[in-house]
């Protein structure tokens, strides 16, 4: 059967989640592998409050994984999600593409991500650096105005 | 005025307002295609959460800006985080 690239994201049960995140994973990860899929990438993605309550849960782990599988294995995959007790919510989506890409692509923004939340400690370190920032920018379109009026005033 | 000088005067007006025109049509659009991006993530919360109300409710292309192509994916990824609560469905 054909396979194909997916993203899924399971919202983990936070009190079996943070007693062993490992065992929480793993009965994700052993739905999708007893459905003959291959996991490319796993990952913590986040431990955060939901927005709101989800059958008495207000907070989850959310555990996201790229895998490939057979096109007709999703039906079971998500049947057996919904079925399993650890998983709050899930959500898995089809990708179009070489799977390799997404995975990537995925990496990098991770890394931004970490990039920007550094810089943003280092400019609140700081002081005010983003309001100069807009102040130059705000400056800059002033001066180009008059510019062209004055012009057009000689001409 | 010599017609010369006229001329290099419009021809200097001209390159200026094609700047400025160019600077103002820069800032006019919107803000996935300033950015140049090619989807947009349900996963992305803080982009999302600028763009719909305290209520929760996804804000009109008229008062951002954006592109209708763009609205379309914006809606979905909305869509998408709401149904995992990174994103509440009515805020109160």
């Amino acid at each position: 059967m054909k396979h194909r690239a997916y993203e899924g994201m399971f919202l983990l049960d936070n009190n079996a989640a943070t007693a062993d995140y490992e065992a929480a994973a793993r009965v994700v990860d052993h739905i999708l592998e007893k459905n003959g899929a291959t996991i490319v990438r796993k990952e913590k993605w986040d431990e955060r409050k939901l927005s709101y309550e989800i059958r008495g849960h207000r907070r989850a782990t959310y555990y996201l994984v790229y895998f490939t599988a057979p096109t007709g294995a999703l039906a079971e995959i998500n049947s057996d999600t919904r079925l399993s007790e650890g998983v709050v919510r899930h959500l898995v989506l089809g990708l179009d593409g070489p799977i390799e890409e997404h995975v990537a692509l995925q990496v990098k923004e991770r890394e931004l991500m970490a990039e920007d939340n550094r810089k943003n400690a280092l400019a609140t370190g700081w002081g005010e650096p983003r309001r100069g920032e807009g102040g130059r920018g705000r400056r800059e379109g002033g001066d180009d105005m008059p510019d062209v009026i004055e012009d057009e005033i000689e001409a | 005025m010599p017609p010369s000088m006229s001329r290099t005067r419009n021809a200097k007006n001209a390159k200026n307002l094609k700047k400025l025109l160019k600077k103002t049509a820069e800032r006019g659009k919107c803000r996935f295609t300033r950015a140049r991006v090619t989807g947009i993530d349900y996963k992305d919360v803080a982009t999302l959460q600028k763009m719909v109300s305290a209520q929760g409710k996804l804000y009109g292309r008229k008062r951002t800006g954006t592109l209708s192509h763009f609205q379309r994916k914006l809606k979905l990824a909305i869509k998408r985080a709401r149904y995992l609560a990174l994103l509440p469905y009515v805020a109160r």
